[in-house]
């Protein structure tokens, strides 16, 4: 039907309510959070020998072939997102087992996840525009829900009412843009919008559909004046599916955008890109200043994930192939800081049950393997040295003084400092002097919680300390995006 | 120039800017709801009128954009009104800025 | 009548962006398929549109359909979610 990989993220989505009926009718509600895992690391096998056979050169997957017809186009920077999305839907399925054990549902719940981690990868694998679409809304529809899944908390039905009615409008406005495109080229297959709009002049309709596709698309990657839904969903989110909203599905808002510009804008490369510029620094501004004031940490953990999608953005926007070997490097690195610390954060919100900063003072005493994991994440955010952070966004910053974008480049730097000021908050807050009683009697989250956070903070430190083979399989990623329009830019 | 087409077009952007007025000003949740499937059709009515580009010929690739997205439209209002009567019943009402007051 | 000022203020942008919609649309018509490299998939109008049209679906656009298919199971999934009922709990 599809690939291996997409086909058995499908069978097990739909066999989940199946498996979780059996497990709850003998009382081991375990073993739908395990079939998940299970499901996934299969799914990661797959990935792997998919990673293999791109290597050689590209997998198409379609009963017909034809600039009309649907189908897959496998790239390596698909495979490469893929791994992204399944290695992070890996740690956030056993991270699950133990966090929602205490909830109604957990069946439905694992279903859910794993359409919305198909759907994602049916997005990276799309070679169609609208089957991106279609897939986009399996992702999207999956994920309303996982907002409001802590159904008896008002801010829950409200963060999802809003994050669905603005990321519908956007996905109708992503339509209409479509539409417009279709109409001038009798095709929305990425290979036919490339050969039809290559080398063609730029026409006002065409700059109408690329405002209503970077709106729409904007809304779910939220940038600047569309971002206000995005501090509720998160912070009232579960905290693994915080991780996974904050970590991956802005991301897919950043590849859309990426895939797009590289085909169907080709010719309004130049003013689309500019004015892409300074909505990046606009975003980066905003998200780096908005959480001065937060006191509530999945806010403002989510206030910065906006602040780093300014980042990719910035280097999505210069446009040549290191800036944007640096935008993919920090959409990886993004997905395993950000994790890690919703993750923390999760853990301690299941130990002392509050996510006001100013009530967890000294829990880091408390929960020491969470707490250094959890600083690990925070320096790698800011962008310190031997961290992964600090590769990605040193390219990105490479990239703008190359091509003459010096201001861009500073811009990137000082944001960068003005977020030292809110992570290092965090870091005091997990060492100063305990004063609750809550905080006093906590102790070490439990070990199913802790395996997926060590692991992804030492994946942090490894990719900081060596990140050459992983920069290897970026730049034949953005290769790979290149590939449509024949001529390499810089 | 104001060609056939051109009437299609402002009737599209009728339809969608009329979406839009019912997101950014209503407040009744289910009135939102219908803005953004107003949103949805102004999209589906796009694509249709340009199935007939060319004269005596109908585009199919067109319709069945239209088919797959009236299935998706449904899909998400399906979901839209499940949030909708789940807030009803726990908290009886359907204004969005009563339940921000809940938030706190 | 009272006048909610979120009305009013909504009602004047979105008739400025319509107006703004309207003249572009009225300086700069919409060549169709201007772009387009020729294909054989077009129907005449003569023809039965339905069975052509479902054919064309089905033997090009499978894919579509199939994830079509498993975003309403995920849709009824979330429905299930929202709507399920809590049970007391057994360890």
């Amino acid at each position: 039907m599809f690939t291996p990989t997409l086909d058995l993220l499908l069978v097990f989505t739909v066999s989940m309510p199946i498996v979780g009926w059996a497990a709850l009718k003998i009382h081991r509600k375990v073993l739908c959070g395990v079939y998940a895992a299970a499901g996934l690391a299969i799914a990661g096998v797959l990935l792997y020998e998919l990673f293999l056979e791109v290597s050689q050169n590209m997998v198409i997957s379609s009963p017909h072939i034809g600039v009309f017809s649907a189908y897959l186009r496998i790239d390596m920077l698909g495979v490469f997102m893929a791994a992204i999305f399944i290695g992070l839907g890996f740690a956030v399925a056993i991270y699950s087992i133990v966090y929602m054990k205490k909830e109604t549902g957990v069946p439905i719940y694992f279903t859910l996840l794993l359409a919305m981690i198909s759907g994602m990868v049916g997005i990276v694998f799309a070679g169609d525009l609208f089957t991106l679409y279609v897939f986009w809304e399996l992702m999207c529809v999956s994920s309303y829900v996982l907002v409001a899944f802590r159904r008896r908390k008002g801010e829950s039905i409200e963060a999802a009412f809003k994050y669905l009615i603005m990321s519908g409008a956007g996905s109708a406005t992503v339509l209409l843009g479509m539409s417009f495109l279709y109409g001038m080229s009798g095709t929305l297959n990425f290979q036919g919008l490339a050969s039809a709009f290559g080398q063609a002049p730029p026409n006002p309709w065409l700059y109408l559909a690329s405002l209503l596709i970077l709106v729409g698309f904007g809304v779910k990657t939220a940038i600047v004046p569309l971002h206000t839904w995005l501090p509720d969903a998160h912070a009232a989110a579960p905290s693994p599916i915080s991780a996974m909203l904050s970590g991956v599905v802005i991301e897919t808002g950043v590849y859309a955008l990426c895939r797009i510009c590289f085909t169907a804008f080709l010719s309004v490369q130049v003013q689309w890109l500019s004015i892409l510029m300074v909505m990046s620094v606009i975003t980066m501004v905003v998200g780096n200043v908005m959480p001065l004031l937060q006191n509530d940490l999945k806010r403002l953990l989510a206030y910065s994930s906006i602040a780093q999608v300014g980042y990719m953005l910035a280097g999505l926007s210069i446009g040549t192939q290191l800036a944007l070997t640096g935008t993919f490097l920090h959409l990886l690195n993004h997905a395993l800081m950000k994790g890690t610390a919703f993750l923390c954060a999760g853990a301690i919100l299941y130990t002392i049950g509050t996510r006001q900063m100013d009530e967890m003072a000294g829990i880091g005493r408390k929960m020491p393997i969470t707490a250094i994991a959890f600083a690990i994440s925070l320096f790698a955010l800011t962008g310190l040295p031997p961290l992964n952070g600090f590769v990605s966004e040193l390219i990105i910053v490479t990239a703008a003084f190359q091509s003459n974008l010096a201001w861009l480049g500073v811009a990137v730097i000082l944001n960068s400092a003005l977020s030292a000021a809110f992570y290092l908050r965090i870091v005091r807050t997990l060492i100063l002097p305990i004063k609750s009683e809550k905080v006093a009697s906590a102790r070490e989250a439990p070990l199913a919680l802790l395996v997926p956070i060590c692991f992804m903070a030492a994946l942090i430190i490894l990719i900081g300390l060596w990140p050459d083979p992983v920069i290897r399989i970026v730049q034949q990623s953005v290769a790979a995006l290149f590939s449509f329009s024949g001529k390499v830019m810089g | 120039m104001i060609t056939d087409s051109s009437y299609y077009f402002a009737f599209v952007f009728a339809l969608w800017a009329i979406g839009i007025y019912c997101l950014a000003t209503k407040r009744n949740m289910i009135r939102l709801i219908f803005g953004l499937e107003i949103m949805i059709n102004a999209a589906d009515f796009s694509f249709i009128s340009l199935a007939t580009g060319i004269p005596g010929f109908v585009d199919p690739l067109a319709h069945s954009i239209v088919i797959v997205s009236i299935g998706l439209a449904g899909a998400v209002s399906a979901v839209a009104i499940t949030l909708v009567v789940y807030a009803y019943r726990q908290y009886g009402t359907l204004d969005v800025r009563e339940l921000k007051h809940l938030r706190g | 009548m009272r006048v909610d000022k979120i009305t009013v203020a909504g009602a004047v942008l979105v008739i400025i962006v319509f107006a703004a919609l309207l003249a572009v649309i009225a300086q700069h018509p919409f060549q169709t398929f201007s772009y387009a490299l020729p294909s054989d998939r077009f129907i005449s109008v003569t023809h039965d549109i339905g069975p052509e049209d479902s054919r064309f679906m089905w033997s090009y656009r499978s894919m579509d359909l199939i994830a079509q298919a498993f975003a309403i199971f995920a849709a009824s999934a979330a429905c299930l979610a929202m709507l399920r009922s809590e049970e007391k709990e057994e360890s």
